[in-house]
């Protein structure tokens, strides 16, 4: 999503080579983001029949992913890292 | 997700960094694109009408050569990223406007045409430079953003 957001679209084989990992892993990856309604996946057919997948953030990813980021950031500059264990949440 | 926010945010800065480096065009590509310009700023020199052909066809070439850098990179830029490179860009529109003003003033004068090759070979070595410059600052600005 960090190289999606600043994007309009970018092509499955592009993504797959910047982060260097198999098809079978990225098609897996961005179906769970599909599902969430942050990525939409284009097929426009090009010359020849051959068919491109360009995969493009959308509004609610943009948003769903400046948000992880600020959470993040936050997280740094207060130092903490939150306890999310099982245990610390009891308590 | 990354449960540390360091190694979360460093994930980040790597997902941009391999952005960078993907969207930096081959070498031909800003020559290419300056030719196209100036043969623009060269066709209106000349003078209009004869020079209208020329000017039509470098402006089509200008205009589909971005959309085959897309193609051939696989990326799709918006340019939502805010930075130094926008100045670059900046730089160029005005070299544009300043340089086509300077052909079209000679294509409407009595100058011999031959005059234009001075705009239209000025514009092709600014959009190299500039050119260049958007692309080392917008790397920079890609590699350094969140």
């Amino acid at each position: 999503m960090a190289a999606l957001a600043v994007t309009e679209s970018v092509e499955f084989a592009a993504i797959r080579e910047m982060l260097g990992v198999a098809d079978s892993v990225l098609s897996k990856h961005l179906k769970v983001l599909q599902d969430a309604g942050y990525v939409a996946l284009d097929k426009p057919t090009g010359r020849g029949g051959r068919v491109r997948t360009w995969v493009r953030p959308t509004e609610e990813g943009r948003r769903a992913y400046d948000a992880h980021v600020a959470a993040l950031l936050l997280l740094v500059a207060a130092g903490t890292i939150p306890d999310t264990t099982p245990t610390a949440t009891r308590n | 997700m990354e449960s540390d926010p360091i190694e979360g945010l460093a994930q980040v800065a790597a997902a941009r960094s391999a952005l960078a480096d993907r969207l930096v065009t081959p070498r031909w590509y800003l020559p290419a694109f300056g030719a196209a310009l100036g043969a623009s700023a060269l066709g209106l020199g000349v003078g209009l009408p004869q020079g209208l052909p020329l000017c039509f066809a470098a402006l089509v070439v200008a205009i589909a050569l971005p959309f085959i850098q897309t193609h051939r990179s696989g990326v799709s830029y918006t340019g939502s990223v805010r930075g130094r490179q926008d100045r670059w860009i900046g730089a160029l529109l005005v070299a544009v406007l300043l340089l086509d003003g300077a052909a079209l003033l000679i294509g409407l004068s009595a100058v011999p045409a031959l005059v234009a090759l001075v705009p239209a070979t000025l514009l092709l070595l600014a959009t190299i430079a500039l050119g260049r410059g958007y692309e080392r600052e917008l790397r920079a600005a890609l590699g350094a953003g969140r």
